[in-house]
């Protein structure tokens, strides 16, 4: 199994090597003159008006928080998903439990209003 | 099959070289017919390498402030997400023993790393703007990617196996009720996962003039505009690969020309929804994604599993 993913890995490492060479082509082959005003970050031609580095509202957390454990749940769908036919009716009448709390899961979150933004 | 070869592979067909000619050839057809619905000429067919070209041999200015090592390699990421993800689609398609067990779950994450970096490149710009489009992108990134898997997981029941080539040799899904569903919800998903109208929310010309990539220049830029071509060439051949399956691999021309075909309708519909569509809000979006677009995928994770 290690084997196989193996590859992966090597290509992964070769195509940012890649990219690094087409990254530094600008380097050796493009100007290069930094001053301040051409490095200072944009925003429609005045001096920034605050950092990037700011306060955001709590329910991006909520949000980022349901989507992990939704997005767990449906990883438990490909493994069931492979053994459905060893499994009969005892997996299917199991995961027909699982979506159905899912679904509630859902629309609760979704009528409690953590999917309105304002 | 011999190291070389394989190497070979990687940097010619199907790998580097071939994704990137094909994907720039994608984006002159995106360009050519937007420009063609805006009552213009539109660009010259080579138009997409000449931009690639005069990109690399420009200067790059890294922002004052920002994270120059980050803001530098974050472009590569994706380009190394999607060069991988295409090589290895195209050989699932290509030769069934080039597969492994469990190569799916690694193209759909592979393909999750152009959005990733767009992300790091605009945290790693110091730009307000580029901050807000950054996280435009999360939360849109959030809201398709359940649907997506939900997606995927048609084919899945249906074929039995997480490996690529079963999948390709598989009855194609798309002739069953649920696969249907599965590819229309695989559409919508593809719209988001390659920014297009209308879900370009995180680089809103309007309100954030470019948002993600605002301060990207030269050939950092040029990677990214790479990668964006290379992915509107690689997401529609993943859906043909999971949807059409055993349709376009079975031997004889017939099949590789419905494979062409249902390749070329994905990129045109693609081409035709960013061209008549206005943008939505983030949170239009999420409730988009999360709401309709969810349920039909469950409806047809459903179906499939009843065997329609």
């Amino acid at each position: 199994m290690l084997a196989e993913y193996f590859p992966i890995l090597i290509f992964l490492a070769i195509s940012i090597a890649m990219g690094v060479i087409l990254l530094s082509m600008g380097g050796i082959l493009g100007p290069r003159s930094p001053d301040s005003e051409k490095t200072s970050p944009y925003e429609c031609g005045f001096e920034a008006f605050e950092d990037t580095r700011s306060k955001f509202d709590v329910r991006y957390y909520l949000v980022a928080i349901l989507f992990i454990i939704f997005d767990l749940e449906i990883a438990f769908f490909i493994p069931w998903a492979l053994v459905l036919d060893k499994l009969g009716v005892f997996g299917l009448i199991a995961m027909i439990i699982f979506v159905v709390e899912l679904v509630i899961g859902f629309f609760f979150v979704w009528k409690k209003g953590a999917l309105e933004w304002e | 099959m011999s190291g070389n070869t394989v190497f070979l592979e990687f940097l010619l067909f199907p790998g580097l070289l071939f994704t990137a000619v094909a994907g720039l050839l994608t984006s002159w057809v995106d360009r050519k017919v937007t420009a063609m619905v805006q009552m213009r000429v539109g660009p010259p067919l080579l138009q997409p390498f000449y931009d690639l070209r005069k990109f690399f041999v420009k200067e790059t200015c890294v922002p004052e402030g920002g994270a120059a090592g980050l803001f530098l390699l974050a472009p590569l990421v994706g380009f190394a997400g999607v060069t991988l993800a295409s090589m290895i689609l195209w050989r699932a398609l290509l030769d069934y023993e080039a597969t492994f067990i469990g190569d799916l779950i690694v193209v759909i994450y592979l393909l999750v790393l152009p959005a990733l970096g767009v992300i790091l490149g605009a945290f790693a710009s110091r730009n307000p703007l580029a901050s807000l489009g950054g996280s435009r992108e999360v939360k849109l990134m959030i809201a398709y990617e359940l649907p997506l898997i939900l997606a995927v997981l048609v084919p899945v029941i249906q074929a039995n196996s997480i490996r690529l080539g079963d999948l390709v040799s598989a009855p194609a899904p798309v002739v069953s009720i649920s696969g249907v569903l599965a590819l229309l919800v695989g559409i919508a998903c593809m719209q988001a996962k390659l920014t297009l109208v209308p879900f370009d929310m995180p680089e809103a010309e309007t309100e954030l003039s470019g948002g993600v990539l605002i301060e990207y220049s030269g050939p950092p830029l040029g990677i990214f505009k790479l990668t964006r071509a290379m992915m509107l060439f690689t997401m529609p051949v993943f859906l043909v690969v999971l949807f059409f399956g055993g349709a376009v691999t079975a031997t004889g021309w017939w099949p590789k020309l419905i494979g062409l075909l249902a390749w070329f309708v994905l990129v045109a519909l693609t081409i035709v929804i960013r061209n008549t569509t206005p943008r939505v809000r983030t949170d239009q979006a999420v409730r988009f994604f999360w709401g309709p677009v969810s349920l039909v995928a469950l409806v047809a994770v459903v179906l499939a599993w009843a065997g329609l």
